[in-house]
């Protein structure tokens, strides 16, 4: 892939990651716990792990939280999203390099929806100076693994739709 | 798609971190002679009163505005200015533990326990 179309490419991730966080606000919440979402955006990380690499994905992520934050009423929640995204996406790859023969997209997913709460929390922890804010972890964990496999399965058709494409074909590493 | 092994090691992992945090509180939970409401704005006390009284305690810093309420041995938040209002919609809580959190306001209602034992050793 020429270094034109990757910068396209990440560009239109950006862009997705930005509407799907978009529509996710726009969604009727049921609410489990304070602190849980359904993480839509993450389809888009999870998607860009297994088609552009860990690198170009960390610019995907980056560029999304930044412009998030622009849209956002409430800019101070950037620190929550690095926390979270960026131990997301860490947890993330480090479960992707077990193998695709031992860990499944499910797997990769369930991991970095885990992290991304750890993440929040730790943030979370530290601006408001309450340690007790990580008894949410449990009820969070829970609301993890089912958006994360939510977010699995929804990747999984996206990159089995890309797989059939001729320009992306050699990119898709699943 | 199918799940591999190492999908039902994160699982066990995940399963086994949430059976324990939630046993923990259970394990050390102790006897109160009484309950203390603390009500905390940056990580500083901003306000303590006993849990079993009834009363409505409006927080309002810099336009930051929550309405705590206790009731019969229960706190919850009532009403904010907030954007997410995810405080008010957290429920009660009745006995130590997790706190009610307003992140964008950075305030957090805790209930602390006043321990029998070492209430009556700090007397002598």
């Amino acid at each position: 892939m020429k270094k034109i179309q990757k910068l396209a490419f990440i560009s239109v991730l950006v862009a997705q990651a930005l509407i799907l966080h978009i529509f996710e606000g726009m969604l009727p919440v049921i609410f489990i716990t304070p602190g849980a979402k359904l993480g839509l955006s993450n389809i888009i990380t999870v998607t860009a792990l297994y088609m552009i690499g860990f690198k170009d994905t960390f610019v995907v992520l980056i560029s999304r939280i930044l412009l998030n934050t622009l849209l956002a009423p409430n800019p101070s929640g950037i620190m929550y999203s690095l926390a979270g995204g960026i131990l997301s996406l860490l947890a993330m790859q480090l479960t992707k390099s077990l193998g695709k023969d031992n860990v499944s997209l499910i797997g990769v997913s369930v991991s970095g929806a885990f992290f991304h709460n750890v993440g929040q929390i730790i943030a979370s922890s530290i601006i408001i100076e309450n340690i007790n804010i990580v008894l949410y972890l449990p009820a969070l964990t829970l609301a993890g693994v089912g958006t994360g496999i939510f977010v699995a399965l929804t990747a999984n058709y996206l990159l089995k739709a890309l797989k059939k494409l001729p320009i992306y074909k050699n990119l898709v590493d699943y | 798609m199918k799940l591999k092994k190492y999908d039902y090691v994160i699982f066990a992992i995940l399963a086994l971190i949430t059976i324990i945090s939630v046993a923990i509180p259970f394990v050390f939970a102790k006897d109160y002679s009484k309950a203390l409401v603390v009500i905390k704005v940056n990580g500083a006390e901003y306000k303590t009163i006993p849990l079993n009284t009834n009363s409505s305690i409006p927080v309002n810093i810099n336009g930051n505005y929550n309405l705590i309420s206790v009731e019969n041995g229960k706190v919850h938040i009532e009403d904010a200015n907030c954007p997410d209002k995810l405080c008010v919609r957290s429920g009660s809580i009745s006995s130590p533990g997790k706190p009610l959190v307003c992140l964008p306001h950075k305030l957090t209602v805790e209930i602390e326990g006043v321990e029998n034992k070492t209430d009556e050793i700090d007397v002598y």
